[in-house]
């Protein structure tokens, strides 16, 4: 675990963000959205730190200005954001049709 | 452009030197440290003076932006100079409060501008000093803050304290605590006992600031952060410290001149209102523990405290009259009057107090007298004799408990990076 965005950037092949629940700042573990994005926002100046191959997750949805700005989470070759959107549609739609009695074979019971 | 210090009395545990050596100043590093040392140019005897790492106070109330008519950067480090000190840590409760990068940017810039001495900016774990929210530690520190402390109050809340430690603590600098539990003291003006009820005073009881103490360490405990608590009062305050020290918590101490040398029996009916302090003046006997406390380690640094007021201010009544009291021009003396010159403590253990043990609370790099260290010194003559008052103050107050208290012990010469701030006695 490290604090230190900046120094294990350049050794991660995923960078998998996460939202901050800003509807639950109050009391919340940092002091403002600013200060959470200049420290631990993932932006384009940061992008320098890493790896050319290296993508981006989300699990969204995203707050742009908090967790990203922008230019990161479209990314056209890092961002794999709307595919794993894509994915868990898939996968949900896949989870839902067994629970409720699908064959394998994709007909009905 | 080279000075050659020839003769002094050299103290400086961290490089085991006690004695007479020269140092060769070069630029702003010390060149050469040895015996007999000669250089073509400028020389200065030193000789019957003492030379030591550059003093640090690391509890020191500028008032700038906000409260010049009391004190302001330039007169602050004029009176930092005149008492030896090479540097200070400034207090966040000022007006706007330094809860923010731009303020702290403000404090340094005015230091490089108008400073006769180092200013390190400590940065409010709260905004406005409330209590209340976060402020952005990481942006402060960003811009230079070397510490966070609410000081003047103590952050009231715990959960507040825990959430404030448990961010800060990834930026690695040390929380100072002023420790005062609000709700229990209420008006306090005195330490409460005989004293207050003489005096007719509320009373500002030891348990007070007790609490808080326990409750702090208990909370750095939890956090994991570094706990520094400031101005220590009491004796029990001391024996929780000491107690949370062994128990492998990240904690340290600091303690005041007018806590070691004063005590609440030098109030009288004259009400003198310099002697109203936060915390307050206490018995005789949490003196002589915190006095104990300096000499075999418990309390870790000396600092002052230093906290002007006008005049007009403090001339008021009692109750309505500020707390606080200057010390930058008198706490090195007091230091060496009441307890180096008296036997009771030695030099090296000052240094310690007031020069290593800040440095590296602070987490500033340390000073040490050998060749390509920084050339922030101290010199001091250790037999002067002076008044406190009698040739006013650098500060713009006046407000010392000490005024006419003859004291034993000066600064004479202060370097800050090899350029001198103090030569002889007086501001260069």
């Amino acid at each position: 675990m490290t604090s230190d965005l900046d120094s294990v950037l350049p050794e991660l092949d995923v960078v998998y963000m996460l939202r901050v629940q800003q509807e639950r700042l109050e009391g919340a573990p940092f002091p403002t959205i600013r200060e959470y994005h200049k420290l631990f926002g993932l932006t384009k100046k940061r992008e320098k730190l890493m790896k050319p191959d290296a993508i981006i997750c989300h699990p969204g949805p995203i707050n742009r200005g908090v967790e990203f700005d922008s230019y990161m989470a479209d990314h056209p070759q890092r961002s794999v954001i709307l595919e794993q959107v894509y994915a868990g549609i898939c996968v949900r739609m896949a989870i839902l049709y067994l629970l409720l009695g699908g064959a394998d074979n994709g007909l009905a019971s | 452009m080279a000075l050659l210090l020839k003769n002094a009395h050299v103290v400086d545990p961290s490089v085991e030197l006690d004695g007479v050596v020269d140092v060769l100043i070069d630029g702003d590093k010390i060149a050469e440290v040895g015996e007999n040392l000669a250089v073509e140019g400028a020389e200065r005897d030193l000789s019957g003076k003492y030379l030591v790492p550059g003093l640090v106070d690391m509890h020191v109330h500028l008032r700038e932006p906000g409260y010049e008519v009391k004190e302001d950067i330039e007169s602050g480090t004029r009176a930092a100079a005149k008492g030896g000190f090479t540097g200070v840590c400034a207090m966040p409760n000022t007006d706007p409060v330094t809860d923010n990068g731009t303020v702290v940017e403000f404090v340094k810039s005015r230091a490089a501008e108008v400073g006769h001495c180092r200013v390190y900016p400590s940065g409010a774990m709260t905004r406005g000093l409330k209590g209340e929210a976060m402020s952005e530690m990481g942006d402060m520190v960003a811009h230079g803050a070397v510490a966070f402390t609410d000081d003047g109050r103590g952050v009231q809340g715990a959960g507040m304290l825990r959430r404030c430690m448990d961010y800060g603590k990834m930026f690695g600098k040390v929380f100072m605590s002023h420790c005062q539990d609000e709700d229990l003291v209420g008006h306090g003006q005195i330490n409460e006992g005989k004293v207050s009820t003489r005096l007719a005073l509320e009373g500002w009881p030891a348990a007070g600031e007790e609490l808080q103490i326990a409750r702090d360490i208990e909370i750095a405990k939890l956090t994991g952060a570094k706990l520094h608590i400031q101005h220590i009062s009491t004796a029990h305050g001391l024996e929780l410290v000491r107690a949370g020290k062994a128990a492998g918590v990240q904690v340290t101490c600091e303690a005041t001149p007018h806590h070691m040398f004063l005590t609440e029996n030098d109030l009288d009916e004259t009400y003198n209102t310099s002697l109203k302090v936060n915390p307050p003046l206490r018995t005789d006997e949490d003196a002589e523990a915190i006095r104990q406390g300096v000499i075999d380690g418990t309390v870790d640094v000396i600092v002052t405290d230093h906290a002007p007021h006008t005049p007009w201010e403090k001339a008021r009544e009692f109750e309505l009259a500020p707390f606080g009291m200057i010390g930058l021009e008198t706490s090195l003396s007091l230091v060496l009057t009441e307890l180096v010159n008296t036997g009771k403590m030695s030099m090296a253990r000052m240094v310690e107090l007031m020069a290593i043990k800040p440095r590296e609370i602070l987490g500033l790099d340390q000073v040490q007298v050998k060749a390509g260290s920084v050339a922030d010194l101290t010199v001091f003559d250790a037999s002067a004799t002076w008044t406190v008052g009698e040739d006013g103050y650098e500060s713009r107050a006046e407000n010392s408990g000490f005024a006419g208290r003859t004291l034993t012990g000066r600064a004479t010469d202060v370097f800050v990076g090899g350029k001198q701030t103090l030569a002889d006695g007086c501001i260069c």
